[in-house]
């Protein structure tokens, strides 16, 4: 009950800056719908397929996203490095009676509901205009199962982002580390072409990283091209990724809040 | 004038000492201003592994393109984009009261303050990658198509800086607007493709994005010897229009001001 607090008095900080969160939504319309044009561009002048996609399943997936790099995009990472641990923060948390992770979930939680929400607006939009070239899956029993995938994806990004935040604790600037990893997030995520596009080699190594399992197979979930015989693989390896980092987390924050230091409060 | 270049001098040895002051942040910015870089390169490698022209682009003309992006970007970085990431933060803990109280020009002062010697690899990276392609696809340049080049950038520099410094004067208004300057950074990217692949859109967003599309893409073309005057006239009058309007933009802006403690 107590975190369920803790998330409504934080959806009324996300309203009050809603302008901020729009603009956190534009960052994340305009690389897709630049890549989107690239695409249409592309199919137009040549008239092909490429590997199964068409310009209608290519424009459903950079639609789609658009809402997950809204909804799944976690950014904790920078309160967590600049306020908690540089600026002293964090000492306020360890005497309160919650679990870090859980309150930080909870402050994310409403960022990511409405950025997610402009998303599927914009979505909305273009299904308008578009019609049925826009397509997504609609029977429920594959519905549900693209949900569970992408409440895991979120949660993969969630503790990923939260480890790289406490890595702050030993490092005096993290920017570097988080670059390096948002533009991993970027290329393997499948930002920049579907996954099943890249060279064999880069394709098995986007498989097995963590960003696939928080943006790709969401993604091609709840559109429908990802084959059902698949379903369990990927929900296998979202399950692995989320112990793996979970696991992570608890040990760095073990060890971290040892060596944190604060000043002030 | 001089006295300008005597402060910038100051600042630049400033900011050398800042840096080895704090070499764990520069080795990080290096990192990152790599990492950038290749995945510029990488992003348009892959996105033109199956096709080998779009957009009226042949494969290595928009490889190239990449490569101009990155020194152009580069630059940016170095010169300017720390200073606009601070923008925000100046107004809202009304910072900018010390930078208003100096004998010299505020837009001068928050625009060069900062100087980010990291981002020079990546100009070397983009210059390095640049030169390979000429070498390898024999892309015919002339010297003199390499200095309309070098002149252009210098021009596009100048564009690409007052719309962001034209969007960064909104944080008078609205300071918590800070990541208006990673929504600059998305935007820029857009210089990345041909600004053909922009004709697209709709003409009244296409008018919106033209000065922007403009940037990296007309020294290209001048460099590939396959440009139209027009093309640079639009982009010299853009650069020109919109600096003086960030000029004014800027002035106003400070009206509005009212410091941390009002």
């Amino acid at each position: 009950m107590r975190y369920v607090r803790i998330f409504l008095l934080h959806f009324q900080d996300t309203f009050a800056e809603r302008a901020r969160s729009f603009v956190w939504f534009l960052i994340a319309l305009i690389n897709p719908l630049i890549l989107l044009l690239f695409w249409r561009g592309a199919f137009l002048e040549t008239g092909s397929t490429l590997a199964g996609w068409n310009l209608s399943t290519m424009a459903s997936y950079y639609l789609l996203l658009i809402i997950a790099g809204a909804f799944l995009s976690v950014h904790i990472d920078e309160k967590i490095a600049y306020y908690d641990i540089q600026e002293g923060a964090l000492s306020s948390y360890l005497i309160r009676p919650f679990s870090y992770a859980l309150w930080n979930f909870f402050i994310e939680l409403p960022y990511r509901i409405l950025q997610g929400a402009f998303g599927v607006a914009v979505f909305l939009i273009f299904r308008l205009i578009f019609g049925p070239m826009i397509a997504i899956r609609t029977d429920w029993p594959s519905l549900s199962l693209a949900i569970l995938i992408i409440v895991l994806g979120l949660l993969i990004s969630f503790f990923f982002k939260m480890i790289l935040g406490l890595s702050a604790l030993w490092t005096t600037d993290y920017s570097g580390l988080e670059q390096f990893f948002e533009v991993a997030g970027l290329i393997f995520g499948g930002f920049v072409i579907p996954l099943n596009l890249l060279p064999d080699g880069v394709q098995r190594l986007a498989f097995s990283l963590p960003f696939s399992y928080i943006y790709y197979f969401p993604v091609t979930a709840i559109q429908g091209t990802l084959a059902t015989a698949d379903i369990p693989n990927i929900l296998f390896g979202q399950i692995f990724w989320l112990a793996a980092l979970y696991a992570t987390y608890t040990l760095i924050w073990r060890r971290g809040i040892q060596k944190f230091t604060a000043v002030g409060q | 004038m001089a006295r300008y270049i005597r402060i910038y001098q100051t600042l630049l040895h400033l900011n050398i000492s800042a840096l080895t002051a704090y070499r764990a942040n520069f080795t990080t910015n290096v990192t990152s201003s790599i990492t950038w870089a290749l995945f510029s390169i990488f992003s348009i490698v892959l996105l033109t592994a199956r096709t080998s022209e779009v957009f009226g682009w042949r494969r290595e003309e928009i490889l190239f393109l990449t490569a101009a992006y990155s020194i152009l970007i580069g630059i940016f970085h170095m010169v300017f984009s720390k200073n606009f990431e601070r923008f925000s933060r100046l107004v809202y803990y009304g910072q900018l009261d010390g930078i208003l109280l100096k004998p010299v020009d505020s837009q001068f002062l928050v625009s060069f303050w900062l100087v980010n010697y990291a981002s020079l690899f990546r100009i070397i990276f983009g210059v390095g990658f640049a030169a390979y392609l000429i070498h390898q696809y024999h892309i015919p340049v002339s010297p003199v198509s390499v200095v309309g080049f070098i002149v252009l950038v210098g021009v596009g520099l100048l564009l690409l800086y007052s719309v962001w410094f034209l969007v960064a004067s909104l944080t008078i208004w609205y300071p918590r607007l800070s990541n208006i300057v990673q929504f600059m950074y998305s935007v820029s990217g857009m210089m990345r493709y041909p600004q053909e692949m922009y004709r697209q859109f709709a003409w009244y967003i296409f008018l919106f994005l033209l000065p922007i599309t403009f940037i990296a893409t007309i020294p290209v073309k001048v460099l590939f010897q396959r440009y139209v005057f027009v093309d640079i006239l639009g982009l010299a009058g853009f650069a020109l229009v919109l600096f003086v309007a960030s000029r004014k933009f800027w002035n106003y802006a400070l009206r509005f001001y009212t410091s941390a403690s009002s």
